[in-house]
């Protein structure tokens, strides 16, 4: 028995047209600024429930991005749907987003509640949903402090609480320790942390910083000279850019070998080189595959071990090349 | 409470400390001092409505003008100095709506102001009466009188005080607005008996409140049009506005 759906319900719950659950979506997506490209077409989509770490150097056009999906920009071409909806055209959809851009944006003559409770008026929410934001970013005994007293860090916190005020679905987090001293970050980095579990929504958190989002991102978007490099769960890119590290008595002779094999291979050592895990291969059978090829060509293996690649060798790799 | 109301509030609330209260404040004080010492220093007597006259025409010569100038530039200052305008336009809230809110809170300081100034002309007035020794403040205090005048200058002043928030809320500096309002009060100062003063917004309340019924009322027909009109045109534009 089938459970018919229609298309505008679909829409309504954030199912996209393959059928994937999904919170934003960037369909064609390209914003102009008088003549230059800040963003060219982007097409990917955030999933529901992920954490979203949105990478790219300054200037990269996250901002940018951002500002579309909230609506504040018009793109040039393209659209961005959240659950399925235009943010420009519907902002009801805009009730279950909440944001933190790229400045707190808080009102320096006004406490920290009386901060978060302009925000509460303005989204129409209960009195008490101020209390819960300040305690859950541990801000409830300083909330009646100026918020021009604060500390950058307990600005940002109390930035953060206002972006979590009517529990929203989705989060947008633009740098949110850009600019903090290390105090700071690492107040705002424990808070983060955190967020997942806190607040249970769906993440999409921009920043430069690799170390932060590979905290806690559960998916990844590289954006470089406004150009989305790649995008997909985190595990998958780990997995592309897997290597063998291959002790063995002589690298060069080895190496022309595994080239011979058609693997992608660089000598770090005089007995050590490393071989590329082929896109979409298992691991396992390429370690046995490598370990088969020079065993026959009788060269003895001392040790072979795989390696996953960290999130900025990622990084490297996606954004090396000429800018514009 | 209608979300309109909501966010009438939450503008008032921003106002909080700010120099756009001390300013609704400080400037019928400025008035009210001068009109202090004009009283006092009088070597003869001086009657009420000659009083009170003066001091509506000192408010609306050159103070609200200036006034109305300096707290549209406050107002609009403490969403660009706080970079709050897009979190302000990622609410659910419909743009127009978020403006007009904002507008309707500097229209309501700026009555405010006013009203203010209405109320420490009399003050000002019976204290340099209360002061002054063998001359006295002569003949009744006329409140109707004063109401009816402030009215005039306020209802006339509706054009200036929203050509100044629009000026304020769409320019990140302050510097453009300041300056039409420097140049229009200036401009007052030069054509205000002119017939050319009908068409200057910054002129009008002084003109409302003049002696020449027809001129009075030609001002305040004026005043209110063009500040309905730029009421609307002011939202319009705001709306479509990509903010930083």
């Amino acid at each position: 028995m089938f459970n018919l759906i229609s298309l505008e319900g679909a829409q309504r719950v954030g199912f996209n047209l393959v059928g994937m659950l999904v919170a934003i979506e960037f369909r064609a997506v390209s914003k102009t600024f008088r003549g230059k490209h800040a963003l060219r077409p982007i097409t990917a989509t955030v999933p529901i429930g992920s954490v979203y770490g949105f990478l790219g150097n300054n200037g990269a056009g996250k901002t940018t991005t951002i500002k579309l999906v909230l609506g504040l920009l018009k793109p040039t071409a393209g659209e961005v749907a959240l659950w399925g909806k235009n943010p420009a055209k519907d902002r009801q959809v805009l009730r279950r987003v909440g944001c933190l851009l790229d400045a707190p944006g808080l009102y320096d003559r006004l406490t920290g509640r009386e901060n978060l409770e302009v925000a509460r008026l303005a989204k129409g929410l209960a009195r008490s949903e101020v209390d819960r934001v300040l305690a859950a970013v541990s801000m409830t005994k300083h909330s009646s402090k100026l918020a021009g007293n604060c500390s950058s860090g307990m600005r940002q916190r109390l930035a953060l609480a206002r972006s979590m005020l009517g529990s929203p679905d989705l989060l947008i987090l633009d740098e949110p320790t850009n600019a903090l001293d290390p105090e700071g970050i690492a107040e705002v980095r424990e808070t983060l942390r955190e967020l997942p579990k806190t607040v249970g929504a769906t993440v999409f958190l921009s920043s430069h910083d690799l170390t932060e989002v590979e905290q806690i991102a559960t998916h990844i978007g590289i954006l470089h000279d406004g150009r989305l490099r790649a995008t997909g769960a985190i595990g998958e890119f780990a997995q592309e850019s897997t290597r063998i590290v291959v002790d063995v008595h002589q690298a060069s002779d080895a190496e022309s070998h595994l080239v011979g094999a058609n693997f992608a291979v660089r000598v770090t050592g005089p007995s050590r080189l490393e071989v590329t895990v082929p896109s979409g291969a298992d691991p396992r059978v390429a370690s046995f595959r490598v370990n088969q090829v020079l065993m026959a060509r009788g060269l003895e293996v001392f040790g072979l071990a795989t390696v996953g690649a960290s999130l900025a060798e990622i990084f490297e790799r996606l954004t090396s090349g000429t800018s514009e | 409470m209608t979300s309109l109301g909501r966010l009438i509030i939450a503008e008032f609330l921003k106002t909080k400390r700010s120099m756009a209260l001390w300013l609704c404040l400080a400037a019928p004080m400025t008035v009210g001092v001068t009109l202090f010492m004009l009283v006092l220093g009088r070597g003869s007597s001086i009657a009420w409505l000659s009083v009170q006259s003066t001091g509506i025409f000192m408010w609306s010569f050159f103070m609200l003008p200036m006034s109305a100038t300096a707290l549209a530039a406050l107002i609009g200052q403490i969403e660009y100095t706080a970079r709050g305008w897009s979190y302000l336009l990622v609410t659910p809230r419909r743009r127009a709506a978020v403006f007009a809110a904002k507008a309707s809170v500097a229209l309501a300081l700026t009555l405010l102001m006013s009203t203010v100034a209405l109320l420490i002309i009399p003050l000002a007035g019976a204290l340099a009466d209360l002061l002054r020794v063998g001359h006295h403040v002569t003949g009744q205090f006329g409140m109707t009188h004063l109401l009816v005048q402030g009215g005039k200058s306020v209802a006339a002043g509706l054009a200036l005080s929203v050509l100044q928030i629009w000026l304020a809320l769409r320019f990140r500096s302050f510097i453009p607005a300041l300056i039409v309002g420097v140049v229009g009060t200036f401009a007052t100062v030069v054509v205000y008996a002119s017939k050319y003063a009908l068409v200057i917004p910054w002129a009008l309340p002084a003109n409302a409140i003049g002696a020449d019924e027809a001129r009075s009322i030609s001002a305040i027909v004026i005043g209110l049009a063009i500040g309905i009109i730029a009421f609307i045109l002011m939202i319009l534009d705001l709306s479509r506005k990509e903010f930083p």
